[in-house]
């Protein structure tokens, strides 16, 4: 398998597919399938040159059911968090010629999803969404027979008046 | 803050705490429209009869105490459309209307309020006279 094969056109787009973490499930053309897991360092050697990595920087992801064969750990690094300004054959996938391309590449493109560290945790975001929403619904159960209003008192109609029950007068 | 708005706060905080002295908004007052006026009240009055008021095509809502400069106004702007400008003089004397009812509106507030206040004194000495 050639460097030239592993080219933005023979990236699928495996978005839907790898949403099961249980089973993640990306397509490959046939041709481009990444092979078995290397047991042996012979193997090993092969499937980085076959990568384009060096042997010392190859490192496959594990072969624990949640893993792609022989295909190598990039890092959980997204296109954005490459750096803007270097000098990158495609500008579209901040990559040049012969690097090797993210497993994942096509769901981390700088216009989809980013891996980066967020400013607020998962779990800060939950705090404070069911904080204010308990705040809300508290005061308002609370407050729910307190009423404000304009104090005056209501218009008066002649028509009420010309019944006789009622007599609006002057100061 | 100064005491205008404190004291319009306290118009509605008072009906959380002690609601039996605050008047109501919507319905009317308990007490007597004469009770405390010797020499009596002068009636409101509206000049206009409900027979104008039907061909001058005011609505219900508009149809209270300053509906007859309403009537004014609005054939000064049929005559004078579109130049409305030339009508602001009976405009003037509507709105002068309107805020004279708000006024009074106003004013029936404060008189119920203090009333309502005046009885809740008496009642309260007069508990306080049981024991």
């Amino acid at each position: 398998m050639s460097r030239l094969a592993l080219v933005r056109s023979s990236i699928l787009y495996n978005q839907v597919r790898s949403f099961s973490y249980s089973r993640p499930a990306l397509v490959f053309a046939r041709d481009f399938k990444p092979g078995e897991y290397p047991k042996t360092e012979a193997e090993r050697r092969a499937a980085a040159k076959k990568y384009g990595l060096r042997p010392e920087d190859y490192e496959p992801l594990p072969d624990n059911g949640l893993g792609f064969g022989d295909y190598p750990n990039l890092g959980r690094i997204s296109t954005d968090m490459k750096s803007d300004w270097g000098d990158y054959d495609d500008p579209y996938l901040k990559r040049n010629f012969g690097e090797p391309i993210h497993v994942v590449q096509d769901q981390i493109t700088a216009d989809k999803v980013s891996l980066a560290k967020t400013r607020v945790s998962f779990s800060q975001i939950v705090f404070w969404f069911l904080f204010g929403s308990f705040v809300f619904i508290g005061l308002n159960y609370l407050l729910w027979d307190k009423k404000c209003f304009i104090p005056i008192a209501p218009k008066q109609y002649p028509r009420n008046a010309l019944n006789g029950e009622e007599k609006h007068y002057k100061f | 803050m100064g005491t205008g708005t404190s004291q319009y706060i306290s118009t509605f905080t008072e009906s959380w705490s002690n609601p039996n002295v605050v008047p109501s908004v919507l319905d009317k007052p308990k007490h007597d429209s004469l009770e405390g006026f010797e020499s009596g009240r002068q009636e409101r009055q509206r000049k206009a009869s409900e027979e104008d008021l039907y061909w001058a095509k005011i609505p219900p809502n508009r149809r209270d105490y300053c509906a007859d400069h309403l009537i004014e106004l609005q054939r000064c702007r049929k005559l004078n459309y579109p130049f409305l400008s030339k009508c602001e003089h009976y405009k003037h004397d509507w709105d002068h209307c309107q805020n004279e009812d708000t006024i009074l509106r106003m004013k029936e507030f404060e008189r119920e309020r203090r009333l309502l206040k005046r009885d809740e004194r008496k009642r309260l000495s007069e508990e306080a006279a049981m024991e």
